[in-house]
């Protein structure tokens, strides 16, 4: 009676996500724009404010949230739904990394669609306010199939850094957003300014990300700065204290948009 | 405990279309499970029987089709098949003479690119031609 065969992943995924109210994807044009430290941000500060909260990485190429809350030699629980996500400051995390270790993840794009439909439908949230998606840099197959089973409530922060190169990439990223029908809710700049006795110096130059915002009908702007408080952090491998960080104190701005919303 | 959520999923999506279609009852399912989710049958069955009670494919027959996984190096065009590597794969999470073990390629079989190299040439660039996961193959029902 089947013309042809049915995957039963589909149902699962969408089951799941039932039960999450609203998921922020974190997007880039490129890769090591800090979109996984953004995230984690995030998701703390999230979680900070008693929201339920996860954090989906589907950065499959360089898969660091496990190691950013020191969750990594950390396996997810089985349970009758699903893998329970390992839990860290009241966000529960999720990663191919918590298979795949240090491995490499040398994945084709059909594998690549495979690989993030199964994490989807193996993980068991539960109840979530918030699902933060650090999703992987670029418009390709994982990016794609990403948008296509995140079907509830969705919305997009998109990081850049202040270089031309990232700029041009993220106008791909934002075109594509459009045409997937998710709202961007902001645009950050990463690494913008480097704070010297009270000055601040924008090492990299300094990029119109007003007029970029204005074109996609953006109304958040928000500009982080290079801390390096961060690197000691990811050191001592104790994510609450990004909590503490100027980009913590900067991305509340996010946070109260998305109690608004 | 894998096989209750893949179960999960299996009943919901058997019950569902049956519904969308009129079915009243369902009457048999074929499952086609590919070999490299190493899925341990019985437990299968007995959670999707256990799962399908009070609803419309409650008592369903439910037959299994294996299929075995092979792999094509994408450098060298050698085929191979799971059996061939499955000692290896095994030995390498829960140590030597184990046949059944839970290991990451269980959760997610596109990770067998992480652990298996092709066994001719050591490319890790290899795609799972058949037996990667779960599908309904086909569906019999009452209406």
């Amino acid at each position: 009676m089947l013309s042809e065969k049915i995957d039963p992943r589909d149902l699962a995924i969408e089951k799941k996500f039932r039960n999450i109210k609203r998921s922020l994807l974190v997007l880039s044009g490129k890769g090591g724009v800090g979109k996984s430290i953004i995230s984690t941000t995030i998701s703390l500060l999230l979680a900070n404010k008693g929201y339920k909260t996860g954090l989906l990485d589907l950065d499959l190429h360089g898969p660091v949230i496990p190691t950013i809350f020191s969750l990594e030699h950390v396996e997810p629980e089985e349970s009758k739904h699903g893998l329970i996500p390992p839990q860290a400051y009241g966000v529960k995390v999720m990663s191919l990394a918590f298979f795949a270790k240090d491995e490499p993840l040398p994945l084709r794009g059909k594998s690549k669609v495979d690989a993030i439909k199964e994490v989807l439908a193996i993980t068991n949230w539960g109840n979530l306010d918030f699902l933060v998606v650090d999703m992987p840099p670029g418009t390709g197959d994982e990016v794609l199939t990403a948008a296509r089973y995140v079907r509830n409530e969705r919305i997009a922060v998109v990081v850049t850094t202040p270089s031309k190169l990232s700029v041009s990439v993220i106008l791909r990223t934002m075109n594509l957003l459009k045409d997937l029908k998710i709202p961007i809710i902001a645009l950050i700049n990463n690494m913008a300014y480097l704070n010297i006795n009270e000055k601040m110096i924008r090492i990299f130059g300094k990029i119109d990300l007003e007029n970029l915002a204005n074109k996609f009908n953006v109304r958040t702007c928000i500009e982080l700065p290079i801390e390096p408080q961060i690197n000691e952090i990811l050191e001592i491998g104790d994510a609450k204290k990004l909590l503490d960080t100027i980009v913590a104190s900067k991305l509340k701005e996010l946070i109260e948009i998305l109690e608004v919303k | 405990m894998h096989e209750w959520s893949i179960a999960e999923g299996i009943v919901d999506t058997i019950v569902n279309y049956s519904l969308k279609e009129g079915a009243k009852k369902v009457v048999k399912a074929v499952i086609s499970v590919g070999e490299l989710s190493q899925l341990n049958l019985e437990i299968l069955k007995y959670a999707i029987k256990a799962l399908s009670e009070e609803t419309i494919m409650e008592n369903a027959e439910i037959v299994f089709q294996t299929e075995e996984a092979m792999f094509k190096c994408l450098n060298c065009g050698y085929s191979w098949s799971f059996s061939e590597v499955r000692k290896k794969l095994l030995k390498m999470f829960c140590g030597e003479e184990v046949e059944e073990c839970d290991n990451p390629v269980h959760y997610v079989p596109d990770l067998i690119n992480v652990f298996i190299r092709c066994p001719k040439c050591g490319s890790p660039d290899f795609e799972v031609s058949s037996g990667r996961g779960v599908k309904i193959a086909s569906i019999e029902v009452v209406k």
